[in-house]
């Protein structure tokens, strides 16, 4: 099913689908959180921006890996900035999840661009030593 | 360790009182739960996996007193595990520790209420004000 990424973001803010008068600054949220994402280099590279409801989730084109967490990203975002939380031990948990999330992703990003498997050792390039000496020439 | 309450229980009731109600545990005062082992739980605690577990499930439950919104924690929270955990449970490093299923937000208070089941700590409810009502307390 294609979900639209206006809809099931103001479904998660407590909006109603037909309730309208907010859309602008939805959208002018979930663009500047897509906006950092780019910049993260996490999806097209020339960017990527809704104007209505018509967008979905699979125009936003990723690994599936990163699917979930780019929506609940987008979610946390938006949810900062349109209807920031009230109490600071939900600030702090936000903006740490936001934190870790930018993190995670351009961990993923940095993956893609210079795959390393982090359990096969690097094999050590062995140095020119003089052991008499105890150094490298 | 039986399990025998989960968050997904919990979210059907709807009220404060009914998800106290839920959550009781009617320990007794001075029950010893972790003893001399104490420390353990306090490493535990202080766990980088804990610390992540516990900004996800503030989130979840939007900085609010068991979830219900209009209790939002001001003062001290904490993260309370709905099914009690014991000095084993930490040593085999039981999944459900880390499980949100398992977790819910309280404050201190509640948090005694449901392990002693002292209802007065509960937080107060704020009566509604109605027309002519002019007596304050």
């Amino acid at each position: 099913m294609e979900e639209s990424i206006l809809k099931s973001t103001k479904k998660i803010l407590g909006l109603a689908e037909d309730y309208i008068p907010f859309d602008l600054d939805v959208i002018t949220h979930i663009n500047a959180a897509f906006s950092t994402l780019n910049q993260l280099g996490v999806g097209p590279v020339a960017g990527f921006a809704i104007e209505d409801e018509t967008a979905v989730w699979s125009d936003f084109v990723v690994p599936l890996n990163q699917g979930s967490m780019i929506k609940t990203y987008i979610y946390l975002k938006v949810r900062s900035l349109f209807d920031p939380p009230a109490t600071s031990y939900l600030i702090e948990a936000t903006n740490n999840q936001i934190k870790e999330y930018e993190w995670r992703l351009n961990s993923f990003r940095e993956w893609e661009l210079d795959p390393v498997d982090p359990m096969v050792p690097e094999e050590e390039e062995e140095l020119p030593y003089d052991y008499v000496t105890r150094r490298i020439y | 360790m039986t399990i025998i309450r989960s968050y997904s229980e919990l979210s059907r009731y709807d009220s404060f009182e009914d998800r106290f109600s839920y959550l009781t545990l009617n320990g007794a005062v001075g029950r010893s739960t972790f003893g001399f082992d104490r420390y353990i739980n306090q490493k535990f605690y202080k766990s980088h996996e804990w610390r992540q577990i516990r900004q996800s499930v503030i989130i979840r439950d939007n900085g609010c007193d068991l979830g219900v919104f209009g209790y939002e924690i001001g003062g001290s929270l904490l993260i309370h595990h709905v099914n009690p955990m014991d000095y084993e449970d930490v040593i085999r490093g039981e999944d459900w520790l880390f499980d949100p299923e398992y977790l819910i937000t309280t404050t201190q208070n509640t948090h005694n209420a449901i392990h002693y089941g002292i209802d007065k700590l509960l937080p107060k409810v704020v009566a509604a004000r109605i027309r002519n009502d002019t007596k304050l307390w």
